[in-house]
């Protein structure tokens, strides 16, 4: 019988295993514990596989649901993750890691789906909270830093005319004053910077960016005459766009419109329609092994 | 036969059990060792047989098989394209894991890099569903955990043994 050597097995074969393999087969040697933990292998890892799933939260339970089977959408155990039945739960997504923020305890968690690795809880300091309506989600936005290998949550606080930093590799939070007009909706990190669509107080839409790295927010000039008109939310998700219209859609092929295909949902959802439920938060994310945990501390025992 | 009509080179390689192998020029440069022989040698003679101490008959007839044909692809503009898709399937479907390997040896020992990730992918493909066991045996890996400490990892990774096929 032949033996692949080591090299390609740790190099070629085991990158390309989904996350849950991986998380299986930790326990095959110590030598594949130490990979599999390895930050290293965890950036190739994520630079080899393209798994995009969704993550779908009706109340305060979690799915997951991967649109290539599309059909089997697996409920999350959520240990550690102290959801409450009417709390609602805002959450973004990037490289893998979620960020969730539980507003009735002021609260958010830093959670990898894939690996259902959790970090402890963070408290939202309190002056922040008395701008935010408790329906209102609160995060503005997250996104991850390669330069500096950091990732980074914001709130923007008009109340105070702050904006307030959270780095996961410092463990801390940070201030800073405020962009000169309201940034809404959701944001788009591309290159280490989010993105937010803009309508200036003269009505002119345009991309404000806030670089992750620097700290600093950055107006773009304005849009192009034929993007003024435009409204659409779109989600990227393997290369796909992907439409949130009372149900979930996606242009399986690039361009084609008959390829926009509805994604199934088990019939435990249809029987509560996922658009009537009140929290509904769908976000897509890329499959990955990055530990909330690496960058702060400890993880939070079971129970 | 040659599109061009022109005089095609062959390239002779010699396997470790002792084949001589003729090969046509382009899916002969497929492999990086075999090309780099030629670039190191550049006054080599056209009836030079370049040996392969590392590959055996077998698994050499299986990657010019694969290279003849993705050159053809490559050629016919059809790369990336179903067809591309039908004959990988195909060409894997009746490859026993062992011959997988020995496949994956010869394309890394050649250095066909397009090759190797092909049959690297099919191999993550047939595991990743297969239990810890399968896949200590089918790398010949020994396992030097405790009892003890292998029960607490898989207790803390509980939810990935669900869904594991036979082996």
């Amino acid at each position: 019988m032949a033996f692949l050597p080591q090299e390609i097995l740790f190099q070629d074969i085991l990158p390309k295993l989904p996350v849950k393999s991986i998380c299986r087969l930790k326990c095959v040697s110590k030598s594949f514990m130490a990979l599999f933990n390895d930050p290293l292998f965890i950036k190739t890892h994520q630079s080899q596989t393209h798994r995009d799933k969704l993550l779908i939260l009706p109340n305060s339970d979690l799915y997951l649901i991967d649109p290539k089977t599309s059909s089997n959408d697996e409920k999350l155990t959520t240990k550690g993750l102290n959801f409450s039945k009417d709390g609602s739960i805002f959450f973004c997504s990037c490289n893998g890691l979620c960020c969730l923020y539980v507003s009735q305890r002021c609260v958010c968690f830093f959670y990898n789906p894939s690996t259902r690795e959790c970090s402890k809880e963070i408290p939202i300091p309190n002056h922040i909270n008395e701008d935010k309506c408790l329906d209102i989600p609160v995060v503005d936005g997250f996104g991850y830093a390669s330069y500096i290998d950091d990732y980074k949550m914001v709130i923007l606080s008009y109340w105070e005319c702050l904006t307030h930093i959270f780095s996961l590799k410092n463990n801390s939070w940070k201030r800073i004053h405020q962009y000169e007009e309201k940034l809404l909706g959701t944001t788009t990190l591309v290159n280490g910077a989010l993105h937010w669509l803009n309508y200036s107080a003269e009505k002119i839409l345009s991309i404000v960016s806030f670089d992750l790295v620097e700290e600093k927010f950055k107006s773009f000039p304005p849009l192009p005459d034929y993007f003024q008109s435009c409204s659409t939310t779109l989600y990227v998700m393997d290369c796909c766009l992907c439409m949130l219209v009372t149900k979930i859609w996606v242009m399986k092929e690039y361009g084609v419109v008959d390829s926009w295909t509805r994604i199934l949902i088990s019939k435990e959802h249809h029987q509560k329609p996922i658009y009537q439920s009140k929290y509904l938060s769908v976000k897509a994310f890329r499959e990955a092994l990055v530990s909330p945990n690496c960058y702060i501390g400890e993880a939070i025992n079971d129970s | 036969m040659s599109k061009l009509g022109q005089a095609k080179r062959i390239i002779f390689l010699k396997t470790a059990d002792g084949q001589l192998f003729e090969v046509d020029e382009p899916v002969a440069m497929e492999f990086e060792i075999v090309k780099s022989f030629f670039d190191e040698n550049e006054d080599a003679a056209d009836d030079t047989v370049v040996p392969l101490p590392n590959v055996s008959a077998e698994p050499l007839a299986g990657i010019i098989e694969f290279c003849k044909a993705h050159v053809e692809f490559r050629a016919n503009g059809a790369a990336g394209k179903d067809e591309v898709k039908k004959f990988n399937a195909e060409y894997i479907k009746e490859k026993s894991n062992e011959q997988l390997k020995e496949l994956i040896l010869a394309a890394n020992y050649l250095n066909i890099k397009e090759m190797l990730d092909f049959l690297t992918e099919t191999i993550a493909n047939r595991l990743k569903n297969k239990s810890v066991e399968y896949v200590r045996a089918f790398f010949g890996i020994e396992n030097d955990f405790t009892p003890q400490e292998e029960e607490a990892v898989r207790k803390e990774y509980e939810w990935a043994f669900e869904g594991v096929d036979e082996d």
